[in-house]
């Protein structure tokens, strides 16, 4: 039997997946990257393999998301691809007539507008984070609230009061005064997904072409506050994928599957790469005034890779 | 007197051969590094534009390095640009620094270029021709710098191409003679056609924005080179050379707004101050040329790209011509950028092959 392998590792969370011919996923872990995201994903392959058939055999592997460089020495990739295409793919392949793409991560957010399956236009935020998973994150811990129950609670209320949601401080301060106002938790946690989507339909989504089918996914579509704020601001129905927080892992394991098709190879180390010890160092180039930062990974203390120049000169091992 | 000036991008190898043709010492900072970035910050209001940052970060650098005389562009549009060289002589005298600090005006030019040749001591004919192999240095490496862009993506041997183009940039910056510049130039453009032979058509790209961040690699994170190793042909919608013989001359200036004004109308009726004109001229000029996609690049705070950037929507939709915008300061990271360049050019290319 054959599986692909589709490894996502982001700045907050670290999602692999490995599905079979169809597309069907036999399995997937999200985690927290924890700030070590070569340690995080050696434990996954370990995590992972016990639950797959042992006739299994991994004929393709792709990676994304902001590690996807290193992810890709790591595990062997075929596919090395960026994180707004990987969502599209699996998105277009979950829901066909999808128009609107909203993903919202840890630290990212981004909007992708498709036609007829193919990406005519995106965004993503630049120089602030305000109104992603972290920002969220934040919030419940200081309200002292599981995020896991931050959305139910959004919405059980019916009247939201507004916050603030430009920055994450400035909405802290808010929705501190708000509570020393005396309104309820509820109406607060639903006040700030209400800015949450507000801000995102201003910032990343602004200008742009919002049609249905929409399409959220992402860590941040587990909360069903937001998607209902989304719901209302938008005026229609938001879909929610069956596997919403994986989806740049769907995303790069079709590829890895089209790749394998069509050469029939593939570089995967196997599952044994989660015992290698990695190293990663890195060092100004002072060859010239660029003072390139060039980084270097080490498997079991030999050079594996190498990147970071902008002359030719550290291309080759 | 020992002379300095901030970078972008080449005007270095222009300044360089004037005040060296004038027999002053040159003091030219180091290209743009995170070293400057850094000392630029520590000292520049946090708000202040990221080509602000830069270019105080040069102008401290040099003027430790022992440089006495600092020449920079002033302006009286509406942006801030128009402040910079206040705010840069200010800073560096609080931080206790002496030295002549001479702010070109277009409203007093001649009396700035009066004070710069007496304190020069030359004659107006030395001056007029050091000005002139300085002008032709200028306009020859943005020829270089424009073909290499454009014919990058097409090349057998990128590292072939970009060593024609360092190699003759070097070369041209050492050169004594206006014809030297013109033969050196027409033999790198050749160079660089051979080696890239058109035989399929690629997606081409026109990079808006400000002056600056156009021109200056380290300020935009070496966009024009990400796109070319996506097989993006580029060019940028500002060239320096191109820039100051537009705004030069009062005639050619109002023949340049003349001629934004009529292709800006339904979008941009005026001035705005900085670029913003400029931008929404070449984005619709470039769009009606048949080019694939817009990308449009500026600093974080800067007020006439951040207007330029809502009335870009328009034009991408009215001309159906994709658009990517990226806002940069001082902490940008590349993998940002990569990401985002990456899924900008598949975009293009699928484009391209399916319309």
């Amino acid at each position: 039997m054959k599986g692909y392998l589709g490894v996502d590792v982001g700045s907050v969370s670290t999602k692999l997946i490995v599905v079979d011919d169809n597309l069907n996923v036999l399995t997937s872990i999200y985690t927290s990257t924890a700030g070590r995201p070569i340690e995080m994903l050696q434990q996954c392959l370990r995590t992972i393999q016990p639950d797959l058939d042992s006739k299994l055999e991994i004929c393709g592997v792709g990676t994304t998301g902001s590690g996807r460089e290193v992810a890709s020495v790591i595990v062997g990739a075929d596919i090395v691809k960026n994180e707004i295409t990987a969502h599209a793919i699996a998105a277009s392949h979950r829901v066909p007539d999808v128009r609107t793409i909203i993903e919202i991560g840890g630290q990212d957010s981004k909007i992708i507008i498709l036609k007829d399956g193919i990406v005519t236009d995106f965004a993503m935020n630049t120089v602030c984070a305000a109104g992603t998973g972290s920002f969220l994150d934040h919030q419940a811990a200081r309200l002292g609230i599981p995020i896991e129950d931050f959305g139910s609670l959004a919405l059980k209320c019916e009247e939201p009061v507004r916050i603030a949601g430009r920055c994450s401080v400035f909405a802290e301060s808010d929705m501190i005064h708000k509570q020393q106002l005396g309104h309820s938790i509820e109406s607060i946690i639903a006040g700030l997904c209400e800015a949450m989507v507000r801000n995102y339909l201003n910032n990343v989504g602004k200008g742009k072409d919002i049609r249905p089918t929409i399409v959220f996914q992402g860590g941040v579509a587990a909360n069903v506050g937001i998607k209902a704020a989304f719901e209302k601001a938008l005026d229609c129905e938001i879909i929610v994928p069956e596997h919403f927080g994986v989806m740049g892992a769907i995303g790069v394991a079709i590829l890895a599957r089209d790749h394998a098709k069509k050469t029939g190879q593939t570089k995967f180390k196997g599952f044994d790469a989660s015992e290698f010890d990695y190293q990663v160092r890195s060092f100004e180039c002072k060859n010239c005034s660029n003072l390139c930062e060039v980084i270097q990974i080490y498997q079991n203390g030999e050079l594996a890779a190498r990147w970071g120049g902008r002359c030719g000169r550290w291309d080759t091992l | 007197m020992k002379i300095t000036f901030p970078h972008m991008g080449g005007v270095y190898i222009p300044l360089r051969t004037l005040f060296e043709e004038l027999q002053m010492e040159v003091v030219v900072p180091p290209f743009n590094n995170d070293e400057m970035k850094s000392a630029g910050c520590k000292y520049a209001p946090e708000y202040s534009c990221l080509p602000f940052k830069l270019i105080l970060g040069n102008m401290l650098h040099s003027l430790e390095q022992g440089a006495d005389t600092v020449i920079m562009l002033g302006g009286s549009g509406p942006c801030r640009f128009g402040y910079f060289g206040h705010l840069l002589d200010m800073i560096a005298r609080d931080l206790g620094y002496r030295f002549t600090f001479i702010c070109l005006e277009p409203s007093t030019l001649p009396r700035d270029i009066g004070r710069f040749k007496k304190a020069a001591g030359c004659s107006y004919r030395a001056f007029i021709s050091a000005l002139r192999l300085g002008w032709a240095k200028l306009e020859a490496v943005d020829t270089l710098e424009q073909r290499y862009w454009s014919c990058l993506p097409y090349s057998h041997d990128g590292n072939r191409s970009k060593s024609i183009l360092h190699g003759g940039v070097e070369r041209i910056t050492e050169c004594t003679s206006i014809s030297g510049v013109k033969r050196l130039t027409a033999q790198c453009l050749e160079e660089l056609e051979r080696l890239s032979p058109r035989s399929h058509s690629l997606p081409r790209v026109i990079i808006v924005g400000d002056i600056y961040t156009l021109n200056e690699p380290y300020s935009n994170l070496g966009i024009e080179e990400l796109l070319a190793r996506h097989g993006i042909e580029t060019c940028r919608s500002v060239y320096t050379s191109i820039w100051v013989k537009n705004m030069l001359l009062p005639w050619n200036r109002r023949a340049y707004y003349r001629k934004a004004k009529a292709y800006t109308r339904g979008y941009l009726e005026d001035c705005i101050g900085g670029f913003a004109i400029d931008t929404i001229y070449h984005a619709i000029s470039f769009a009606d040329k048949g080019f694939d996609g817009i990308v449009h690049i500026f600093p974080v705070t800067c007020m006439p790209e951040i207007v330029s950037s809502q009335i870009l929507q328009k034009v991408s939709a009215k001309k159906r011509i994709p658009i990517m915008s990226l806002t940069i300061d001082e902490h940008m990271e590349k993998t940002g950028m990569e990401t985002r360049v990456e899924a900008f050019a598949e975009l293009l290319h699928l484009k391209k092959t399916r319309p």
